[in-house]
């Protein structure tokens, strides 16, 4: 999952509870007699003659509407619930074109290489590299097994000095945004005082 | 941008990269929402080609529907339950959220780093109990609260928890977490 999941979730969560709000906020409030008896009064049925009548004048094209509207709101649903598992995979990265044609790297050769660019810096006990974003503007997922007892500082050091750096000389990119995961480990041979 | 705003905004990103997705509430509406689209496209169409699939009683529907008024207490109640819904999706659309991960300080925008929190309070744990005369210890992390809780063998509680708080200040400031956490520590004797 990446963060434009993050962010289309947040966005139909807040579409789907403001439409319900609106719902559920009017007929509470129509039930409570909140609005003027001329125009809209708590003492009428649910479906009184007006609404009969409207969908009587407007049949048979409010019903095609309704589907419509409905086999919409369904495919949108339908795409919200497919993209939760999305993940941004692709097989290679494009490097600036010259005359002579485009290049491309293999983005488990990008991965796999920053991956052991990462492994050789300080505390770090294992690492593993993927891609995301898109061939055009890659982004990297890093996770990676920390000794707990080095200062953090000394990672990120060789993370934003030595491996990015790399990494974006290689892809002849500005920017290539990074997310790492670290997971802190004691180291694997702790010595122990006996007091 | 001086190097004060660089790292401020810095911080920021890494907060906002770790904020929960909310993907089990979204998936959970997307369902619902995808069943009620077909099942709503389902009745009309059928109905409109003179063959009704009623999947759904409602003719029984509607003449509810008409013998019932809105100030009826079903109504009243069903709008409050879906006012009550749409609210309760709104909070989980705006509301941020606890991040999944400890954002670390990077000062670099493009590069934003996560602890994980089982690994984290881990590592303020075995710093307790590298304290002389702590035998084990545990930390737990709620909010912005980290609780170690420390059993010692020997009796100086004060002693004890000044110790035991500086090693984990310590080690807190070592791994460089972006947001302030306070420390809280428990001493236990065990004999």
């Amino acid at each position: 999952m990446n963060r434009k999941t993050g962010r289309g979730n947040r966005l139909g969560l807040a579409l789907t509870g403001a439409v319900l709000t609106i719902l559920g906020g009017v007929g509470l409030a129509r039930g409570l007699g909140t609005f003027s008896t001329d125009w809209a009064p708590a003492g009428t049925p649910v479906v009184d003659g007006n609404v009969q009548d409207f969908f009587a004048r407007t049949s048979p094209w409010i019903w095609w509407a309704l589907a419509a509207l409905s086999l919409v709101v369904a495919l949108l649903a339908l795409r919200w619930l497919l993209v939760q598992g999305r993940t941004d995979r692709y097989d290679s990265v494009l490097l600036e074109g010259g005359p002579g044609g485009v290049t491309r790297v293999t983005a488990d050769g990008v991965a796999h290489a920053l991956a052991a660019d990462v492994a050789s810096g300080p505390a770090v006990l294992s690492a593993d590299a993927s891609l995301a974003g898109s061939p055009r503007q890659p982004e990297v997922r890093l996770r990676l097994v920390a000794d707990e007892h080095t200062p953090m500082r000394a990672i990120t050091d060789h993370l934003t000095r030595v491996a990015i750096p790399h990494l974006r000389a290689a892809l002849e990119r500005e920017r290539v945004p990074t997310v790492a995961r670290v997971s802190l480990e004691p180291a694997r041979a702790p010595q122990r005082m006996v007091r | 941008m001086s190097a004060r705003a660089g790292t401020r905004a810095a911080d920021r990103v890494a907060k906002r990269a770790f904020r929960p997705r909310r993907a089990v509430p979204a998936a959970v509406v997307a369902v619902l929402l995808t069943a009620l689209g077909l099942l709503v496209a389902a009745e009309t169409i059928s109905a409109l080609f003179g063959r009704p699939l009623r999947l759904v009683p409602y003719d029984r529907m509607l003449d509810w529907a008409v013998s019932t008024t809105w100030a009826s207490p079903l109504v009243l109640a069903a709008a409050a339950v879906v006012t009550l819904l749409g609210l309760a999706l709104l909070l989980t659309a705006l509301v941020p959220g606890r991040p999944r991960m400890v954002p670390v300080r990077t000062g670099d925008a493009e590069v934003v780093i996560g602890m994980r929190p089982k690994g984290f309070t881990g590592a303020l744990a075995h710093a307790a109990e590298e304290v002389p005369g702590v035998r084990s210890a545990r930390a737990s992390l709620h909010g912005g609260t980290v609780t170690v809780t420390a059993e010692t063998s020997g009796w100086d509680p004060e002693g004890f928890e000044q110790a035991v708080r500086n090693a984990v200040l310590d080690r807190l400031a070592a791994l460089d977490p972006v947001e302030p956490y306070r420390v809280h520590v428990n001493v236990k004797e065990r004999r």
